[in-house]
């Protein structure tokens, strides 16, 4: 049963994935783009991470993608550009680094499945006594791992927060 | 937005490990990656906004005129 | 079996069930109360005071001719009225209505944060409603009304969190059952997020005084102009649902869900033989009573003042509210 659901979401996905870039419509894109996202917030939900399926459904379909759509319907894209000249180069140098990511990616597998086994035990200790208990709930969990050991890089994510909503500001606004 | 889709590849790499690893750290970093996210998207769809306001066009290759 | 796919099967059909017709007579119950508020009877040729007309609007709704504009997108146009109604739905699903597992389908942990989201993808159904119909009166008006939207969402999240903050948890019975510990409804302890809230949810489900999106005057109609027949009723199910879901939230969060009023006072026990769903029906139904009520007395906002008051107005002050609840729980 989980197998048939990861198969036929990861299915859906990928799917998705490519029908967002190849859509001629710059909005249906974005529509399948969301689509692709709610998928990714089940499959987060399959994997007992709840508090990040929601986050990724409020923060990534419910605010990034309508920006997007935003600013796809306002600046109209009425006919797609053209194609590249030299997209044959293009093509060759994408296959070559996605060569090089599948090797890497082949390489991690290798070279951690010789010495998986001890990470569970030591990531549980990692964990405050009294919060180990398996009552704990995922966002509470998060929250304490948020709050304690994240802090300051918490802390510097909404500095960033902030000054992109600055920076955005000023460069939408026609005259300040 | 394929910038978006490889970040979420990412993030459902990230999700995965954390729960084989039983380790919160991915979860953690799967939080950052989407405010980042977040924010990339408001500056990068700003540029565009200024861009299309004075060259009517978003077309990459237009964009090579480092001012004007 | 039983247990894992017929009961909740069951649950969900009585529940979607249940809110449909809770709209359509939630329509009649408008025309009604308009018409006192302006001394008049409002329906009364269909069935005994007009109550049949619940049943005869949705009729005529399905009969009507369901046009489709030459230049719209059809995929989008088609899509748009039901993203816009599924969401407000699947709302439901984590809203409880008594305290046993029959009363409710699902119980999460992050049950607001579920809702909170959920809802946050409505938002789609307006803009691409309004995108798809390829004409300009419905784009300003989707534009307008997606704003909006992410303007007092803003507010009313950040409000919810001082909520959740007092509470001590996200899931929607928890937070029931911290009313009845703290002994009083969280309307006691958070005046100002219930006012904000409430004014929040009148301004996300775009009824008057912040009705601008569907401004007859200035837009024809809002984002559905060019929609008629049943995608059109698609809409406007939708519209009224998301009053409900949020007459069910501020009930549930405020004012104690299914619970009678003072669950610790033993002398008013007897209460109790009033079964919990009731209750929380009851407070539902008078919200929905003052959204009607709100909008048989108040004028419209300016667009602008609109905007000023969500953001210079409404986000300081849940920001300070939000400030205050932390404090408060730290101190206490």
């Amino acid at each position: 049963m989980d197998a048939f659901v990861f198969y036929l979401l990861a299915t859906l996905i990928l799917g998705l994935g490519i029908m967002v870039i190849t859509a001629r419509n710059a909005v249906h894109s974005v529509l399948f783009l969301v689509l692709n996202f709610l998928l990714v917030a089940i499959l987060y939900v399959t994997l007992s991470a709840q508090f990040v399926a929601v986050i990724q459904v409020l923060v990534y379909a419910g605010g990034i993608v309508v920006l997007y759509l935003f600013v796809v319907m306002l600046v109209s894209l009425k006919k797609a550009p053209e194609l590249r000249s030299d997209s044959r180069r293009v093509g060759r140098t994408g296959l070559l680094l996605a060569g090089v990511v599948l090797a890497e990616l082949i390489a991690i597998v290798w070279f951690t499945s010789a010495s998986s086994g001890a990470p569970p035990a030591q990531a549980a200790a990692d964990f405050p006594p009294r919060l180990a208990s398996d009552a704990m709930l995922n966002t509470e969990r998060l929250g304490w791992v948020l709050y304690t050991e994240y802090l300051i890089p918490f802390e510097v994510a909404s500095m960033l927060l902030l000054v992109a909503m600055i920076g955005a500001i000023v460069l939408a606004k026609k005259n300040l | 937005m394929s910038i978006e889709l490889i970040l979420n590849a990412v993030n459902i790499n990230l999700v995965a490990l954390s729960d084989q690893l039983q380790n919160l750290v991915g979860q953690v970093f799967v939080v950052f990656i989407i405010a980042v996210a977040a924010a990339e998207a408001a500056v990068g769809l700003g540029i565009i906004i200024a861009f299309y306001r004075n060259k009517e066009t978003v077309n990459i290759d237009e964009m090579s005129l480092m001012r004007w | 079996m039983l247990d894992t796919f017929v009961i909740p099967l069951l649950q969900i059909a009585v529940l979607v069930n249940a809110v449909l017709v809770a709209v359509t007579f939630l329509v009649l119950m408008e025309r009604k109360v308009m018409g006192w508020a302006q001394a008049r009877l409002g329906p009364m040729r269909v069935g005994p005071y007009g109550i049949l007309q619940a049943i005869v609007d949705p009729i005529k709704l399905i009969l009507k001719e369901d046009i489709t504009p030459a230049k719209a997108d059809k995929w989008v146009f088609t899509l748009a009225p039901i993203m816009s109604l599924v969401p407000a739905l699947v709302v439901f699903s984590v809203i409880p209505f008594g305290p046993d597992p029959l009363y409710y389908v699902a119980d999460i942990n992050v049950g607001l944060l579920f809702i909170i989201s959920v809802t946050s993808i409505g938002v789609y159904g307006i803009i691409l409603g309004g995108w798809s119909s390829n004409s300009k009166y419905p784009l300003l008006a989707s534009l307008r009304a997606s704003a909006q939207l992410i303007s007092y969402e803003i507010a009313v999240v950040m409000t919810l969190v001082s909520v959740v903050l007092t509470a001590g948890t996200l899931n929607m019975i928890g937070i029931v059952e911290a009313q009845r510990e703290a002994g009083l409804w969280f309307a006691f302890i958070q005046p100002v997020a219930c006012v904000l809230v409430f004014i929040g949810g009148l301004a996300e489900t775009n009824r008057l005084p912040f009705d601008l999106p569907e401004a007859e005057t200035e837009l024809t109609g809002g984002f559905h102009t060019e929609y008629s027949g049943m995608r059109w009723a698609l809409f406007f199910l939708a519209e009224y649902a998301n009053i409900i879901v949020i007459s069910a939230i501020v009930a549930l969060m405020f004012f104690g869900g299914w619970m009678r009023p003072f669950p610790n006072v033993e002398a008013l026990s007897f209460l109790d033989l009033v079964p919990p769903w009731v209750w929380y029906c009851g407070k539902i139904f008078f919200f929905l009573y003052i959204f009607v009520w709100i909008r048989a007395t108040f004028p419209r906002y300016r667009y602008d003042q609109l905007m000023a008051l969500g953001w210079k107005v409404f986000i300081p002050i849940a920001i300070g509210n939000l400030v205050l609840t932390g404090i408060a729980k730290v101190v206490l």
